[in-house]
C-alpha cells in the first residue's frame, strides 16, 4: 500500500514528518493516561479492600489539595505539549505552500466523475487538454489551478500533497514539488455523487526529459487513421453520437462535455480509473458504460457490433 | 426519630414577574433562538455582499423605503402601549391592561399591513439572485415573528375580555410584552441593513 | 417563610403521610386507556418513550452500518451498489446524529434532571410531549423514505451544489432537510425545557455550586443547543427554499456561494459533537463518583471545563473546511482553537483519574464502561489534535482516518458512557437490576469489537482510502484491513446483543433494585425505583453536593398542596424558594400540534400551499394548547 506516509514530494514529506511528531507525542500521552488509570484502579481497589466501601462524603482537606495540585500539574503539562504541537503545526505548514520558481502551471477541472487536465503553453495553440491522467516532472514545482464544473470535488494524491477542494464559483490552488519518479494514486476525496468511488486520477511523476517528450507528443493533433477499420471508426466517431460530447483535435469532433480523447490510447486507464485501458475493456465500456460505472454521464452508444469494432480500432490508434 | 428541618412554602405567592417566572425564561430562550437566527441571516447577507461586485444588485426603490419606514414607525410606536401595558400588569389594573392590549394589537396588525406593502414594493423577487433571496429571507423571518406576535396578541384580547382573568395571567401579559419588544428589537437591525444600505449608498 | 422546627414522628404524622401519598397519587395519576397513551405528559413516561425510540433508531443505524461494512468487506464488491450505498451512509449518519445521539442524551436529561434537582417534573411537560412527537414523526418520515428506496443520498452534511436543485432532482434531499428541521425543533424545545427545569425547579438549597455534574453537563449542553441548532435550521430552510421555490442562497452563478452552506452547517455541526459528548461526560462523573465512593476531585474545574468546552466548541467549525483553501491566517486561529479544546477534556479526565486514585473502588459494570471510555476517548482526542493541524488535516480529511477518529470520539466518548449510564440508571428506570456477569461480558465484547472495527480505519485513511466510496479496486490493497473492520463490526454487534439480552432478561426476571442499589450520592436515588408519577412525596431540600451521603432525609419542604400539580419554583442562583407554580395536566394538544407541524413540513415538499395550511393549523393548535384551564387561582378583583 502507498499513501500519506510514503512521501514522494517536498510537501508530503513535510506533512509526514509532522504526522510522526504528532504520533509519537500522542502515543506518549496515551500511554501516560492509561498507566495512570491502571494505577488508580489498583490503588482504589486495594483501598476498598482495606477500608470497605462506605462513602466518604468529606475527604481530608490536605490530601484533597495534593490531588488538585496533581491535576493542575497534568494540565500544565498538557498545555505545554499542546503549544509545542501547535508550533510544530505552524512551522510544518510553511512547507506545504512554498514554491521555488518558475512553477509549471497546470489546470485541473473536476467533472462528475472525471478529471479534465490542461497544460497551458507559451502560445495558446500549445494548450494541451487531456483527461484522467496527471503527468508531472520531478524536481519542478507544479502549480495546480483547481476548478469544478458541477459539484464540489477534492483532489487528493496522498504521496504528493494534502487535498484541496474544487468548488464551483471558486478557484483554488495546490503546489506540488515531486521528488521521486513513479506512479501514484490520486482520488476524489469529497463526496460528489453516485460514482464518487470511481473518480480516480493516476499521477505519473517523470524525469524532466520524459515529461517534456510526453508533453510534446500530447501537443500534436490526433494521428490520421491508417487502416480501413480505423477510417470507418473515425467516420462513425465524428458523424455519430460520440462527437456530441468528445473532442479529438484535428477532426470535426470538438465538444467538451466529456473527456478529450485526442490521445486516449496513450492513457493507462479508462473512465477515471474504472478499468485498465485495453481494447477489450474499451469495447466493453463503449457497449455498456452504465454496467461498468453505473450513473456515469456516458450514455449507451447504441452502436452495432461491427461499428463498435471500428470505433475501438480508431480510438486504439489515438496514441 | 431524628429531627427534621422543614422549609415551609405555604405562604409563598402563586406567581411572580420577570426572571422569577419559568415562562419568562421559556420566552427568553425562544428569543435567544430566534435572535441567533436573525444574526445568522444578517451574517449571510454580509457574506454574500462581499462576494458580489455590485451590491445591492437591484436597489430597493423609493416605495420600498417608504414602506420600510412605515413599518419601523408603527413598530416603534407600539412600544409605548406595550410598556404601559406591562406597568398596568404589575399593578393588576385590568382596565388599563385591556386598553393598551387592544392598542398594541391594533398597531401589530397595522405593522402586518405595512409589511405586505413592503413585500409588494420590492423591485426584485426571491428568485432574482442571491441578494433577492437573502432580503426576502430576512423579511420573511421577521414577518413570521410578527405574525406569531399578532396571533398571540389577538388571543390575549379575547382572553382579557372573555375572562376569567386569573392573577397569573398578569405574568403572561408581561411575558407577551417582552416577546413584543423582541419583535420590534429584531426588526431594527434588519431594517437598517436592508434599507439603510440603499439609503446611504 | 423558612423555619426550622423539631418534630417527632408520631402515629399522627404517619397517617398524615398516607393521606398525602393518596392525594398525590390522585393528582398526578397517569392517563389510562388507549386515548390516555396520546395525552400523557408525565416526564418519566415521555423520557422512557424517547429512550426506547432513540435506541430503535440506534439499531436501525447499526444495521445500515453493517450493510456498508459488508459492501466494503472485499474489493470490487457489488453487494449493494452506489445508489443504495449512498442512501445508507446518508441515513446512517443522519440517524446516528439527529435521531439517536442528540435525542438519547436529551432523553436521559429529561428523565434524570428533574429527579436529580429534586423536582416533581419538568418545567413544561406539554412542550416535552410535543418535542417527543415531532422527533418521532421526523424519524419515521426518514425511514419511510429509506424503505421505499427514495432515501436521501447526499450525505448527512448534504453539501451544495450536490444537494441543490440541479444535481439532486427529486424529493430525496427535501426529505432530509425536513427531517433535520423536525429533529432540531424537537431538540430546541427539549433544551429550553431542560434549562428552565434546571434553573427554576431546583430543590431549596441546591445552589448552582451544589448541582450534580450531570445536571451541569445537561445545562451547558442545552445552552449549546439553543445557539447551535438555529444555524442548521436556517441552513436546511435555505436549502429547501433553493430547491422548492428557486431562491439562490447557495447558487454561485448568481451571487450565492456553496461555501456559505458549509459555514452554516459546521457552525452547527461542530458544536453538535459536544452537544452529544458533554452529557456523556456528565454520566461519567456520576458513575465515577458513585463507584469511587467519594466526591469528585475538582468540582469547580470540572464545571469550568464544561463551560469552556461549550465556548470553544463554537470557535472551531472551520477545521472541517481546511481543504477548501481559506486564508492561512484564519486557519492558524482555528488550529489553535481546535487544539486548545483538548485542554478542558484533559482536565476532566485528570480529575476522574484523581478521583479513582483516591477512592474505594467498586468495580461494577458501569465503571468498566467508564474505563473503556477513557481508553477509547483519549485515542479519539489525540487523533482530534492531529486533524486540528492544517497540514495533517489536509492529508487525512475526508478519509477513513476521519471515520476512525469520529467514531472513537462519538462511540468512545458518548456511546460507552451512555451504556455505562444505562447500566447505572437501569435500576432507577425499571426497578430491576441488570446482571453483572452479562454486563461485563457485554463490555468486553463491545470494547473488543469496537477497536477491531475502527482502529484499522486509521491505517486505511493514511494509506489513501477516501470516505464515502462504495467500493475500491483490489490493487489498492485496502482489502485485508477492510475485512478485519467488517469482522470487528460483527463482534461489536455481538457485544451490543449481549447488552440487549441483559436488558430483556432483567425486565422479565431481574432482581428487585430498591431505591438505592449503588449507595449513590444524588437525589434521584432517594425515591422509589421506578419513581412514582409525582416522584417526591415531600420535596427535598439540600445543603451540599452529595445529599444522600450527607443525610438528605433530614430536611423536607412542607406546605405544598397535594391536590394540585404544584411545583416549587426557586431562585435561579441560590435556589431559595420563590413561588409555587401549578402545571397543566395531560393534554392531547401536544400530539395534535406535532401532527400539524408534521403535516405542514411534509406538505411543504410538494406544494407552497403548505404555508397557509400550516398557518391555519398552527393557529388552531396555539388556541387549543393555551385554552384557559378551569381557574384554580385567585381571579383579578374586577371582572366583567
Amino acid at each position: 500500500m502507498t499513501g500519506a506516509l510514503d512521501p514522494a514530494s517536498t510537501q508530503a514529506l513535510a506533512i509526514s514528518i509532522l504526522w510522526w511528531v504528532f504520533f509519537w507525542t500522542g502515543l506518549f500521552v496515551f500511554a501516560a493516561v492509561l498507566v495512570a488509570l491502571v494505577v488508580a484502579c489498583v490503588r482504589g481497589r486495594r483501598r476498598a479492600r482495606r477500608e470497605g466501601s462506605a462513602a466518604e462524603a468529606v475527604p481530608e482537606r490536605s490530601l484533597e489539595q495534593r490531588r488538585e495540585r496533581a491535576v493542575l500539574a497534568a494540565t500544565v503539562l498538557s498545555v505545554v505539549i499542546l503549544i509545542g504541537l501547535l508550533v510544530a503545526s505552524i512551522v510544518g505548514g510553511r512547507y506545504i505552500y512554498g514554491n521555488p520558481s518558475p512553477p509549471l502551471p497546470v489546470k485541473v477541472i473536476a467533472h462528475q466523475w472525471w478529471w479534465e487536465i490542461q497544460y497551458p503553453g507559451p502560445r495558446s495553440s500549445d494548450l494541451v487538454v487531456t483527461a484522467n491522467e496527471l503527468h508531472l516532472p520531478a524536481g519542478r514545482t507544479a502549480e495546480l489551478e483547481l476548478q469544478a464544473a458541477d459539484v464540489i470535488h477534492s483532489l487528493w494524491i496522498p504521496n504528493l500533497q494534502g487535498k484541496r477542494d474544487l468548488i464551483p464559483g471558486h478557484t483554488t490552488r495546490l503546489s506540488i514539488l515531486p521528488e521521486r519518479v513513479g506512479r501514484y494514486d490520486g482520488h476524489c476525496a469529497e463526496f460528489c455523487g453516485l460514482e464518487h468511488a470511481r473518480m480516480e486520477l493516476p499521477v505519473f511523476v517523470e524525469s524532466p526529459e520524459r515529461f517534456s517528450a510526453w508533453l510534446t507528443a500530447q501537443r500534436r493533433p490526433a494521428p490520421a487513421p491508417s487502416t480501413p477499420e480505423a477510417e470507418r471508426g473515425a467516420r462513425i466517431f465524428t458523424k455519430g453520437p460520440c462527437a456530441m460530447c468528445h473532442t479529438v483535435t484535428g477532426t470535426d469532433a470538438a465538444a467538451s462535455v466529456g473527456p478529450d480523447l485526442t490521445h486516449v490510447a496513450s492513457r493507462a486507464w479508462l473512465a477515471a480509473g474504472a478499468l485498465p485501458n485495453s481494447p477489450r475493456n474499451l469495447r466493453a465500456w463503449l457497449s455498456d458504460p452504465q454496467r461498468l460505472k453505473p450513473g456515469s454521464q456516458m450514455p449507451p452508444t447504441g452502436l452495432s457490433e461491427s461499428e463498435l469494432d471500428d470505433v475501438v480500432h480508431y480510438l486504439g490508434s489515438l496514441r | 426519630m431524628s429531627e427534621r428541618r422543614r422549609v415551609t412554602v405555604r405562604e409563598l405567592p402563586s406567581y411572580a414577574f420577570g426572571p422569577r417566572d419559568p415562562m419568562w425564561w421559556g420566552v427568553a430562550l425562544l428569543m435567544c433562538i430566534e435572535g441567533t437566527t436573525i444574526a445568522l441571516l444578517l451574517l449571510m447577507y454580509f457574506y454574500t455582499r462581499q462576494r458580489v461586485d455590485v451590491w445591492p444588485t437591484t436597489a430597493p426603490a423609493r416605495d420600498s423605503l417608504y414602506a420600510g419606514a412605515a413599518t419601523t414607525a408603527v413598530l416603534l410606536a407600539s412600544i409605548v402601549p406595550t410598556h404601559l401595558m406591562n406597568g398596568a400588569a404589575y399593578r393588576g389594573d385590568l382596565a388599563r391592561i385591556r386598553r393598551f392590549m387592544v392598542l398594541m394589537t391594533a398597531l401589530s396588525l397595522a405593522a402586518l399591513g405595512t409589511r405586505i406593502w413592503e413585500f409588494r414594493a420590492l423591485p426584485f423577487r426571491w428568485d432574482t439572485d442571491a441578494y433577492g433571496s437573502v432580503v426576502w429571507g430576512l423579511l420573511t423571518l421577521q414577518t413570521t415573528h410578527l405574525g406569531l406576535g399578532v396571533i398571540e396578541n389577538l388571543m390575549f384580547v379575547v382572553l382579557l375580555y372573555r375572562g376569567p382573568v386569573e392573577k397569573k395571567h398578569l405574568v403572561d401579559v408581561e411575558v407577551n410584552g417582552m416577546y413584543w419588544y423582541f419583535v420590534v428589537g429584531g426588526w431594527l437591525p434588519i431594517a437598517a441593513t436592508i434599507y439603510g444600505e440603499a439609503l446611504f449608498r | 417563610m423558612t423555619s426550622t422546627v423539631a418534630t417527632e414522628s408520631t402515629p399522627d404524622s404517619r397517617s398524615e403521610d398516607a393521606r398525602l401519598e393518596r392525594e398525590l397519587t390522585d393528582t398526578w395519576r397517569l392517563c389510562r386507556g388507549f386515548a390516555g397513551w396520546f395525552c400523557e405528559t408525565n416526564h418519566t413516561v415521555i423520557a422512557r418513550r424517547m429512550l426506547v425510540t432513540a435506541f430503535v433508531f440506534f439499531a436501525l443505524g447499526g444495521v445500515e452500518a453493517l450493510l456498508m461494512r459488508l459492501e466494503l468487506a472485499r474489493p470490487d464488491n457489488h453487494f449493494i451498489g452506489p445508489d443504495r450505498y449512498d442512501q445508507l451512509f446518508t441515513v446512517h449518519g443522519s440517524t446516528m446524529m439527529f435521531l439517536f445521539a442528540v435525542p438519547v442524551m436529551q432523553a436521559m436529561g429529561i428523565y434524570l434532571v428533574p429527579l436529580m434537582v429534586g423536582a416533581r417534573t419538568v418545567a413544561f411537560p406539554r412542550l416535552n410531549a410535543y418535542a417527543y412527537y415531532t422527533y418521532l414523526i421526523g424519524g419515521v418520515f426518514l425511514y419511510v423514505s429509506l424503505f421505499t428506496d427514495t432515501g436521501p443520498d447526499t450525505g448527512w452534511f448534504s453539501y451544495v451544489p450536490l444537494s441543490g436543485p440541479q444535481f439532486s432532482p427529486g424529493k430525496r434531499v427535501d426529505v432530509w432537510s425536513q427531517v433535520v428541521t423536525f429533529t432540531e425543533l424537537s431538540a430546541l424545545s427539549t433544551a429550553a425545557n431542560l434549562i428552565v427545569t434546571t434553573l427554576k425547579l431546583r430543590a431549596p438549597g441546591m445552589a448552582l455550586n451544589r448541582m450534580p455534574l450531570f445536571v451541569w453537563a445537561e445545562l451547558v449542553t442545552s445552552f449549546m443547543v439553543i445557539f447551535a441548532m438555529p444555524a442548521v435550521m436556517l441552513a436546511t430552510m435555505c436549502l429547501a427554499l433553493d430547491r422548492l421555490v428557486g431562491t439562490h442562497f447557495f447558487n454561485s452563478a448568481v451571487g450565492g456561494d456553496p461555501l456559505l452552506w458549509q459555514h452554516l452547517f459546521w457552525f452547527f455541526g461542530h458544536p453538535e459533537v459536544y452537544i452529544i459528548f458533554l452529557p456523556a461526560l456528565g454520566m461519567v462523573s456520576s458513575i465515577v463518583v458513585t463507584f469511587s465512593r467519594r466526591p469528585v476531585v475538582g468540582y469547580l474545574p470540572m464545571v469550568l471545563s464544561l463551560v469552556a468546552t461549550a465556548f470553544l466548541g463554537f470557535g472551531l467549525w472551520v477545521h472541517h473546511m481546511f481543504a477548501t483553501g481559506l486564508a492561512e491566517l484564519g486557519q492558524g486561529f482555528f488550529t489553535a482553537a481546535s487544539i486548545m479544546i483538548a485542554i478542558p477534556s484533559g482536565v476532566q479526565i485528570f480529575c476522574w483519574i484523581a478521583t479513582l486514585w483516591s477512592g474505594r473502588l467498586v468495580l461494577a459494570t458501569p465503571l468498566w464502561f467508564v474505563f473503556g471510555f477513557v481508553a477509547i476517548f483519549v485515542v479519539g482526542g489525540l487523533s482530534g489534535v492531529m486533524v486540528a493541524s492544517v497540514p495533517i488535516d489536509l492529508q487525512v480529511h475526508d478519509t477513513f482516518f476521519v471515520v476512525a477518529h469520529l467514531h472513537y470520539v462519538l462511540i468512545g466518548g458518548a456511546v460507552f458512557p451512555l451504556l455505562g449510564g444505562i447500566h447505572y440508571w437501569f435500576p432507577k428506570l425499571t426497578g430491576r437490576m441488570l446482571d453483572e456477569r452479562l454486563g461485563k461480558a457485554g463490555f468486553v465484547l463491545t470494547f473488543t469489537g469496537f477497536n477491531l472495527t475502527f482502529f484499522p480505519m486509521h491505517l486505511l485513511g493514511l494509506h489513501g482510502m477516501p470516505r464515502r466510496i462504495y467500493t475500491y479496486r483490489a490493487a489498492t490493497g485496502f482489502g485485508p484491513l477492510n475485512l478485519l473492520a467488517t469482522v470487528g463490526a460483527f463482534v461489536l454487534l455481538a457485544g451490543l446483543l449481549v447488552v440487549l439480552t441483559n436488558v430483556v432478561r432483567a425486565l422479565l426476571s431481574g432482581r428487585d433494585a430498591g431505591p438505592d442499589p449503588w449507595q449513590s450520592d444524588t437525589l434521584e436515588w432517594s425515591v422509589a425505583s421506578p419513581p412514582a408519577p409525582y416522584v417526591y412525596e415531600h420535596l427535598p431540600c439540600v445543603a451540599g453536593r452529595y445529599p444522600l451521603w450527607e443525610g438528605i432525609r433530614d430536611c423536607v419542604v412542607e406546605g405544598m398542596d397535594p391536590r394540585q400539580r404544584q411545583v416549587l419554583v426557586t431562585a435561579a442562583l441560590d435556589a431559595a424558594p420563590d413561588h409555587v407554580y401549578v402545571l397543566p395536566g395531560p393534554s392531547i394538544w401536544p400530539l395534535l400540534s406535532a401532527v400539524a407541524t408534521g403535516v405542514t413540513f411534509i406538505t411543504m415538499i410538494f406544494t407552497p400551499w403548505a404555508v397557509p395550511l400550516g398557518l391555519a393549523l398552527g393557529t388552531v393548535c396555539l388556541v387549543g394548547w393555551f385554552w384557559p384551564r378551569p381557574p384554580h387561582e385567585p381571579l383579578l378583583a374586577e371582572q366583567p
